[in-house]
C-alpha cells in the first residue's frame, strides 16, 4: 500500500463518504487511489469546476451534516484557490479537512513548477497545518487532523502531502492503523459549580436581562436546551447572524437578529439591558457595532468553547469556558430549583410589533400581488415562506439578499441557514447548496443569491448539471453590487464607483446553457405563481426576480456607530421611483 | 507593557514562523526572542511590547497546536529595564 491508497483508506475508515475536489499533477497518485473506492461506491468524489467551489462545498456538506467536510487540491494554484474557503471555514467554525498535493520533499525549496508554501499560507486560517515529510508519519497525521478539526472549537486543518509520500510504501498500515485509532478522549470543557452560581446571582440580580445566542449554540446542538434554558428564564433572546432559527420568528422572546442590519427591537433590548447572557457568540463588530457603547449598562456572562474569545471584545464580568450544550444543560438543571420570570421587558417587548415587521424593509407598504410596480425582496421572501417548511435548506450568497433572508425568512431551525458569516464570501451560497444536497438529499435546497455573488462561482451550474442536483435558485438582480452601493449612498455622498451591472448576462439564458428551467419575473403579481412552478420541478430550477436597484437594507447601524444609532427607510426619506 | 512568555513546543521548522506571526496579528512587536532547541522539544522564550492585554496573545499561544506554556508575565516598561 502507497501513501495515497493509505490516505483513502484512512479517510473511509474515519467515516468520510464524500470528498469535493479537483485533480491536478501533484496529487494523482491520491486520485489513482480513490478510483478503486468511488468504483466500488465505498466513497463519492465530486468533481466541482473550481477549487473554490471544492471548499465551499465541502463546506456545505460540513454545515448541513454536522460532520467533518473534506475538500482535495493540488498543489500551486489548486492549493491557493481553496484559500478564501478555509479562511471562511476557519471565521464559521466550520470542520474542514483540506488535503493538498505538494511537489516531492526534495524539490520543496527550488521553486518549482506549481510549488507554494501552502503550509504558511494558511497558518493564519487553520487550526493547524501539517505536511508530512515522512511515509511513517502519515497515519498518525491523517487521524489526528481528521480529530482535529471537531475537537473544542471545529475548524479546518490542512494535510500537505508531497507527492513522493503519496507514492512511498507503508508497510505496517493495520499496525500503525491501530495504534493511532484507538479511543482518544475529547476533553470537555464544563462549568464549575461556582460559575453555575454566580451566573445565577447575575441572572436573579437582573432586572433587563438579554439573551445572546450565537453560532456555537447550533455547532453544540444546543438548541433545545437553549430554548429550554429562555423560557425557564422569560428572557428576551437576540441572536447572531448564525444562529437564525433559533425560536420561531413570531415567538414573544423572538427579537430578532442584532447588528448592523439588525432588528430595532433586538439592538434597543440590548443597549438597554443590564445583563447579557452571551453564549456561542465572539462580540463581532458587526453583532456589536462600536464595541465601546455596546450594551453600555450591561454585566456580561459570555460562554464560550474558546478561551481566547473570553474578554477579547468585550470585557465580561463572568467568562466561562465551556461547550454551549452542556452549560446549558448545566444551569437548565441548577436552575430546576430556583426560578425567576423576568416579565417586564416581555411584556414591553409583546407591546412592539412582531420582529418580521420591525425591520422597517423599504418599502414600509406591502406591494404584494399587484400587477405592476417594482418586487420587493422583502415582499418575495414572505410569499417564499409559503412555499416552504423544516424541510428546506436556505444557502445565501451575501450581499443585500443574504441581510434580506435573514430579517425576513421564517427559519424552522438553525441547521436551515447555510450562510458565510465571519468572513462574507460573495460566491458561498451555490456551492455550499451542493455540498449541502449531497448531505441531505431528502432535503429542498434553495439558494438565494444575488446578481453580484451569482457570477462569482457561476461555473458551478455544470456540476448541478453532472450530479442533476435538485437545486432551486432564486436570483434578486438589482444589477448592482447592491450593499456596497448602498453604502456609497449613504456615507460617500452618492458618489457611486463601480458598483453597477448593467451589463449581466442575459441569467435565464445562460442558465438554459445548463439545461435547467429557468424564468424571470418583473411584477409582484407573478411571484406566487412562479414559486409554484420552481418548487414542480423534479430537477434544478432558477428563478430571476428583477428588484429595484436602489432598494436598501433596513435598518442599518453605520459602520463604526454604536447599536443605538439607527438609519431607516423613513429616516432617508428614500425614494424608490 | 512587556510582555514575557516562556514555552514548549514540538520540533517542527515553522513553529517560530507560527508564533511570530501571532504576535504581529494580535498586536504585539517582538522585543526579544530566544529559541533553543532540546532533545524532545523547542524551548522559546519571548518578549513582546504592546499596549493590549496580555491574554490577547496569551489566549491565542494557547491554541497553537501542542504548545505548552510554562509562564506567561506582565511588566511595566520601567519593571522589565530595572531588571535588565
Amino acid at each position: 500500500m502507497n501513501g495515497a491508497a493509505c490516505l483513502i483508506e484512512i479517510l473511509n475508515r474515519l467515516g468520510t463518504s464524500h470528498i469535493f475536489g479537483y485533480p491536478g499533477g501533484a496529487i494523482m497518485p491520491v486520485y489513482d487511489a480513490l478510483a478503486c473506492l468511488v468504483k466500488d461506491h465505498k466513497m463519492h468524489h465530486i468533481l466541482c469546476r473550481h477549487e473554490q467551489a471544492c471548499a465551499f462545498s465541502a463546506q456545505g456538506y460540513a454545515r448541513a451534516m454536522g460532520q467533518v467536510g473534506v475538500c482535495m487540491a493540488t498543489s500551486g494554484p489548486g492549493a491557493t484557490n481553496l484559500v478564501t474557503g478555509i479562511a471562511d471555514a476557519h471565521l464559521d467554525s466550520i470542520p474542514l479537512l483540506i488535503i493538498t498535493g505538494q511537489i516531492e520533499t526534495g524539490l520543496i525549496g527550488t521553486d518549482a513548477f506549481q510549488a507554494v508554501d501552502m503550509l504558511g499560507i494558511t497558518h493564519g486560517i487553520v487550526k493547524h497545518g501539517f505536511q508530512v515529510t515522512d511515509i511513517n508519519h502519515l497515519v498518525e497525521t491523517v487521524i489526528e487532523a481528521y480529530r482535529l478539526c471537531t475537537s473544542g472549537r471545529p475548524g479546518p486543518v490542512l494535510i500537505d502531502l508531497p507527492k513522493d509520500i503519496q507514492k512511498a510504501s507503508i508497510d505496517n498500515f493495520e499496525l500503525a492503523w491501530q495504534a493511532c485509532s484507538e479511543d482518544n478522549p475529547i476533553s470537555q470543557f464544563t462549568p464549575t459549580t461556582a460559575q453555575l452560581a454566580q451566573a445565577v446571582e447575575l441572572l436573579e440580580q437582573a432586572r433587563s436581562p438579554v439573551l445572546m445566542a450565537g453560532g456555537g449554540i447550533k455547532i453544540a446542538n444546543a438548541e433545545s436546551h437553549c430554548v429550554e434554558f429562555l423560557h425557564t428564564n422569560n428572557l428576551p433572546t437576540v441572536t447572531t447572524l448564525n444562529c437564525m432559527g433559533l425560536l420561531p420568528m413570531h415567538h414573544p422572546l423572538n427579537l430578532g437578529m442584532l447588528g448592523m442590519h439588525g432588528t430595532a427591537k433586538a439592538n434597543d433590548a440590548v443597549q438597554a439591558a443590564d445583563l447579557i447572557i452571551c453564549i456561542g457568540a465572539r462580540f463581532d463588530d458587526r453583532a456589536t457595532g462600536r464595541v465601546e457603547q455596546f450594551a453600555p449598562k450591561a454585566e456580561i456572562i459570555h460562554v464560550d468553547i474558546d478561551a481566547a474569545e473570553l474578554n477579547k471584545n468585550v470585557q465580561s464580568t463572568l467568562g466561562i469556558i465551556a461547550e454551549a450544550d452542556i452549560f446549558l444543560a448545566a444551569i437548565n438543571q441548577w436552575q430546576k430549583k430556583c426560578v425567576k420570570q423576568y416579565s417586564n421587558l416581555v411584556k414591553q417587548c409583546a407591546n412592539k410589533q412582531p420582529v418580521a415587521n420591525d425591520t422597517l424593509s423599504n418599502p414600509p407598504a406591502s406591494n404584494i400581488n399587484k400587477d405592476q410596480g417594482p418586487i420587493y425582496a422583502a415582499d418575495f421572501l414572505r410569499q417564499l415562506n409559503q412555499h416552504t417548511d423544516e424541510n428546506s435548506l436556505i444557502s445565501v450568497d451575501v450581499g443585500q439578499h443574504q441581510m434580506w433572508v435573514a430579517q425576513h425568512f421564517d427559519f424552522s431551525s438553525t441547521k436551515q441557514f447555510l450562510s458565510s458569516s465571519g468572513l462574507g464570501s460573495m460566491g458561498f451560497g451555490l456551492p455550499a447548496a451542493i455540498g449541502a444536497q449531497f448531505a441531505q438529499p431528502e432535503k429542498t435546497l434553495i439558494n438565494i443569491t444575488g446578481d453580484g455573488s451569482f457570477m462569482m462561482n457561476v461555473q458551478e451550474l455544470a456540476t448541478i448539471k453532472r450530479y442533476q442536483l435538485p437545486i432551486k435558485i432564486i436570483l434578486f438582480n438589482n444589477q448592482h453590487l447592491g450593499l456596497v452601493r448602498q453604502q456609497q449612498e449613504l456615507f460617500y455622498a452618492e458618489n457611486y464607483s463601480e458598483v453597477e451591472l448593467f451589463d449581466n448576462p442575459d441569467f435565464t439564458a445562460l442558465v438554459r446553457v445548463f439545461g435547467f428551467q429557468s424564468e424571470t419575473i418583473n411584477t409582484p403579481a407573478e411571484s406566487n405563481p412562479a414559486i409554484s412552478r420552481l418548487f414542480q420541478q423534479p430537477g434544478p430550477a432558477f428563478l430571476e426576480v428583477k428588484i429595484p436597484a436602489l432598494e436598501n437594507v433596513w435598518p442599518m447601524v453605520p459602520p463604526g456607530a454604536p447599536n443605538s444609532t439607527r438609519l431607516t427607510a423613513t429616516k432617508r426619506q428614500y425614494d424608490v421611483s | 507593557m512587556f510582555h514575557e512568555f516562556e514555552f514548549n513546543t514540538p520540533i517542527q521548522p515553522d513553529m517560530a514562523e507560527r508564533i511570530l506571526r501571532i504576535m504581529r496579528v494580535r498586536g504585539f512587536e517582538v522585543a526579544n526572542l530566544q529559541v533553543i532547541r532540546r532533545s524532545n522539544c523547542l524551548e522559546f522564550r519571548l518578549q513582546g511590547e504592546t499596549q493590549r492585554p496580555i491574554t490577547q496573545l496569551y489566549g491565542q499561544l494557547e491554541k497553537v497546536y501542542k504548545l505548552k506554556l510554562k509562564s506567561a508575565t506582565e511588566h511595566k516598561k520601567s519593571q522589565l529595564q530595572c531588571h535588565s
